[in-house]
């Protein structure tokens, strides 16, 4: 029993995921985005925030590399990375500047 | 014939003539020098708007003008100092491919690559640079092609490109030492050497010390990072333990998957933060000649950078 509420699990995960770089909304990302960001609140000190940051990073690498990166973004955000980037003003709110191309740079070259 | 309409026909005629009079008086004839000499007044007095109304309005009446290369040239360099670079820059395109023996050829392809490296488009801008350096024939042009490049590379190490240094060291290496650009190639030169020197992490070695979740930030000089990503990765572990230790595999599944992703985060953090580590320290120096200023655009929470070069 437990074996297969773990591969359901599992499907579900790597299906909310995303199957394909082009996957356009990650559905956990859009359910966040969607209903607990906006109970929540906007708190995130970082721009883009970082349910932004996953979902451009899931579209640019696909699902591991997105998953892995946005991993990453959690653990960073809000602590040393506001003294190393810049800040920038949006909606008059001071937030660290830290897109996915500052943090893929040494091995990503986006074709122009 | 009735009187009266003698009369009618007489004042009317008058009326004619006084008002015919009147124009006559009214009339200027302007000559081309005339319309450019009001153009470029415009122009020095930086209302770009009526500049180019007025250049289109030489372009009409004077269409076999000698000056024509120079008008629509000045045209480019107004929609160039309205800011309107994708406007300007298809504006010296014209010149470029239309008037190919035009004494303005050589600025259109220094302004045309101008235009592209304030729109952010360092590739274009290299194109029209190489494009022109292939048909540059005097050392002097060539010294300012390759210092235009230099700065190019040197702007998109900024923009997240540190092999780019290494090109605008090469294309400063090119700059003829007798000639006026040499001085300032020198300088940016050393600058290069400087920001070369500049402290140093490694980023294999950071990769390597997260075998240990958080040691590579340590390494990076990240504590909060480090501390951060020790504590949740070694929790999710125990957990993860704990749930396969009680028989509960699901659970634990899903907490190895989740703890899989943070694990992998926190190598690729550290490499990651090592290598802006690197990054910063070829900004510092760097950013002494060359400073970068981000620009929001708050109705499309888009954002993009304007570089602004020294020298």
């Amino acid at each position: 029993m437990n074996k297969i509420i773990f591969i359901l699990l599992f499907i579900v995960l790597c299906l909310s995921y995303g199957l394909s770089p082009a996957y356009a909304k990650n559905p956990v990302i859009g359910f966040y985005q969607d209903y607990i960001s906006p109970v929540d609140g906007h708190r995130c000190p970082m721009y883009p925030s970082c349910s932004a940051y996953a979902t451009e990073a899931f579209e640019k690498h696909g699902p591991l590399m997105g998953w892995i990166m946005a991993c990453d973004r959690l653990v960073r955000c809000g602590r040393d990375e506001t003294n190393r980037s810049f800040a920038v003003i949006v909606d008059n709110r001071e937030h660290t500047y830290d897109p996915v191309d500052a943090n893929d740079f040494w091995w990503f070259q986006e074709k122009k | 014939m009735r009187p009266w309409f003698s009369y009618l026909l007489t004042g009317l005629l008058l009326l004619f003539l006084i008002q015919d009079g009147c124009c006559e008086e009214k009339k200027i004839l302007i000559s081309s020098d005339m319309q450019i000499d009001y153009a470029e007044s415009l122009f020095r007095n930086k209302d770009y708007d009526t500049a180019i109304i007025e250049y289109k309005r030489f372009l009409h009446f004077f269409p076999e003008s000698r000056r024509l290369d120079q008008v629509k040239f000045n045209i480019a360099l107004c929609l160039f100092e309205q800011k309107k670079y994708m406007e300007a820059a298809e504006a010296f395109n014209d010149i470029i491919l239309k008037n190919p023996d035009s004494p303005h050829i050589g600025e259109a392809y220094f302004c045309q690559a101008h235009a592209f490296m304030n729109l952010g488009n360092m590739g274009y801008a290299e194109i029209v640079l190489q494009n022109y350096l292939k048909l540059a024939g005097d050392t002097k042009t060539k010294d300012r092609i390759y210092a235009d490049l230099a700065r190019l590379h040197l702007a998109k190490v900024k923009a997240f490109n540190p092999d780019s240094l290494t090109l605008a060291k090469e294309y400063l290496s090119k700059i003829s030492p007798s000639g006026t650009h040499a001085k300032e190639a020198e300088k940016t030169m050393d600058l290069i050497q400087e920001a070369k020197k500049a402290p140093h992490k490694n980023p294999r070695a950071a990769g390597f010390f997260s075998i240990i979740p958080g040691a590579g930030f340590l390494y990076c000089e990240r504590y909060q990072d480090a501390l951060v990503t020790f504590l949740l990765n070694t929790g999710l572990m125990l957990a993860a333990y704990e749930a396969y230790d009680k028989d509960n595999t699901a659970l634990a599944g899903v907490i190895g998957f989740v703890e899989t992703g943070f694990y992998m985060g926190n190598i690729y953090g550290a490499v990651s933060s090592a290598h802006k580590y690197n990054q910063t320290g070829i900004l510092k120096v760097l950013n002494r000649d060359i400073s970068l200023v981000p620009k929001i655009d708050p109705e499309g929470k888009s954002l993009a950078m304007t570089l602004h070069f020294d020298f």
